[in-house]
């Protein structure tokens, strides 16, 4: 895999342009200030293209964003890092899936991340933007009373993560269901939330840490806890970028299992 | 000259100077209990709602503020007036009588207060909440003892009387986190009704601004007189409302036309009589 989420150099003056699946960005630099221009395909063909910092004129059609800041001479140095999207994410199994009592099944959910623009050396770091890397569609996790502004995964959650083809910039999440009541656990869709989640760069995948989902009633909330380190699949992926919001090895209790069709009259 | 007006002026002020040195205690103890209310009302306003603020509404703080100020003043103006000796009880029993006369010719303002105190309970709406009463659409913008102010999208202040709110039908536009917005169609009896669904169905998956879910309702809804009446029910964050609206409405006109989906002007078939037949009814029944 290319080195993709690096640091690089653009002297005053310069523009460079990258190519991330839908998303086409470029950047300027001028002297004192930042440029971000950016054109984002719905052309799901696009997703595996990827061009790296490549030298290129700014393109003054296109609306963009200004930066400007006092920075020291020669500061000319522009981070892409990766971040998870600013919402939790929906992924759902190809089709509904039943976990018997007292089972254990392992799945594989794909999250498409942000890159976050950060200008400057790492004692004095100033993010630009953040630009996401795929047509994230908004979804809505709870009934229409109540519930939880999403995203949708746009991939299915898949039982073994060779299923799952390798991006540069998508995050494969490994959940492993634990069903410790009586009754089956139906799984239609999980909210997996992003904000707890580290990123690790495996050889070929983009790994986060492990999820474990502990369900032992017929409540709607679920035992919730994170892995602290890279995950089985690849043990020595290094760690790329860290959680937003830390938990503690004990986990936390949220709904993480939804029925929505049972709780919405459509008509 | 002789001035008498301006000579006599000394003497006209001398009974309110006697007075106010007669009555200077009285008066320096009451600018202090003034100031003290006023200060008191502040600080109370404060302390009081500051632990509450996790749970009350910002229209239940705002009523409690104001309870406070009210109460407070009340007991401003009872202790000056008492500084001056007048007697609370001859007054509160005046009170008493005028109440019952001023209820009387004040019977909208007692109805305005009294419903201001049933949408206090009831909570159909806070400070914040977009309403549609009667025309006026807005953001409710203070909950007072008689009326509600509400700012209009186009920045006018409009004041709605709580008697309104009671007595009429009243929409909380922003109630709950999403909605759906429903478009109405139709579309010419020679289309593919399969075919249209598919294509609403394609419009709403491609509009950034469409909940994936709840999945949008797409349905044929009748046979209309012109034309195949359509429903495209699509769910959505409630602060996306414009931008999904526009978009929408555009995206459909935009792949009806390049799917040469016709959207039909109402048909009317006129039948002309050229003959004249007295009984033009009879004429058509029996063409």
């Amino acid at each position: 895999m290319e080195p993709f989420w690096t640091t690089i150099s653009i002297p005053v003056g310069e523009t460079r342009h990258w190519e991330l699946g839908p998303l086409a960005f470029w950047v300027r630099h001028t002297k004192g200030e930042w440029h971000v221009a950016s054109i984002m395909t719905p052309d799901r063909s696009q997703d595996d293209r990827w061009t790296l910092a490549v030298p290129s004129a700014f393109p003054d059609d296109l609306e963009y964003e200004r930066f400007a800041f006092n920075s020291q001479e020669g500061d000319d140095t522009l981070s892409l890092k990766p971040e998870f999207p600013d919402r939790s994410i929906i992924s759902k199994p190809l089709s509904r899936v039943e976990i018997p009592s007292n089972s254990t099944a392992s799945f594989f959910c794909r999250v498409s991340l942000c890159v976050k623009l950060v200008a400057g050396r790492e004692n004095s770091p100033r993010t630009l933007t953040t630009l996401a890397l795929a047509n994230l569609s908004r979804s809505w996790f709870g009934t229409p009373l109540e519930g939880e502004a999403c995203y949708a995964s746009s991939t299915n959650a898949a039982r073994d993560h060779l299923e799952l083809q390798p991006f540069p910039y998508r995050v494969v999440c490994p959940v492993t269901i634990i069903n410790r009541s009586s009754e089956p656990l139906p799984f239609e869709r999980i909210c997996i939330r992003v904000n707890h989640l580290k990123i690790y760069q495996g050889e070929q995948y983009l790994w986060s840490n492990e999820i474990r989902v502990s369900k032992s009633s017929t409540f709607e909330v679920s035992q919730v806890t994170y892995g602290s380190g890279a995950p089985s699949t690849e043990p020595n992926a290094a760690e790329i970028a860290q959680a937003r919001i830390k938990v503690s090895p004990g986990g936390i209790l949220l709904r993480t299992f939804n029925n929505l069709r049972k709780t919405i009259e459509i008509h | 000259m002789d001035f008498p007006f301006f000579n006599s002026i000394p003497e006209r002020f001398q009974p309110i100077i006697d007075s106010f040195s007669e009555r200077h205690e009285a008066i320096i103890v009451s600018a202090i209990i003034i100031a003290l209310g006023f200060i008191l009302s502040i600080i109370l306003g404060r302390i009081v709602i500051r632990p509450w603020r996790r749970y009350l509404s910002k229209q239940a703080m705002m009523v409690l503020r104001k309870g406070i100020g009210y109460g407070i003043f009340v007991i401003v103006v009872m202790m000056v007036l008492q500084e001056f000796d007048v007697k609370l009880t001859a007054i509160l029993g005046a009170a008493g009588i005028l109440g019952i006369a001023i209820g009387f010719a004040a019977q909208t303002s007692l109805s305005n207060i009294i419903s201001g105190i049933f949408l206090l309970c009831e909570k159909p709406f806070q400070v914040g909440d977009v309403i549609k009463v009667g025309d006026e659409t807005g953001v409710v913008e203070s909950i007072d003892m008689l009326s509600l102010t509400l700012r209009t999208f186009n920045n006018l202040s409009v004041r709605l009387p709580n008697e309104t709110l009671v007595k009429g039908q009243l929409t909380n536009i922003t109630r709950h986190p999403i909605r759906r917005f429903d478009i109405k169609l139709g579309v010419s009896y020679r289309e593919d009704p399969e075919r249209v669904l598919e294509v609403l169905r394609s419009v709403a998956d491609l509009n950034p601004h469409v909940l994936v879910e709840p999945e949008p309702l797409i349905a044929l809804t009748g046979f209309g007189e012109s034309q195949l009446d359509f429903t495209l029910g699509v769910w959505h964050e409630k602060d996306d409302f414009i931008e999904m609206r526009n978009s929408i409405l555009s995206a459909i006109k935009k792949r009806f036309l390049e799917e040469n989906i016709e959207i039909p002007f109402p048909h009317r078939v006129v039948i002309s009589n050229p003959e004249g037949t007295e009984n033009d009814a009879d004429h058509i029944a029996g063409t």
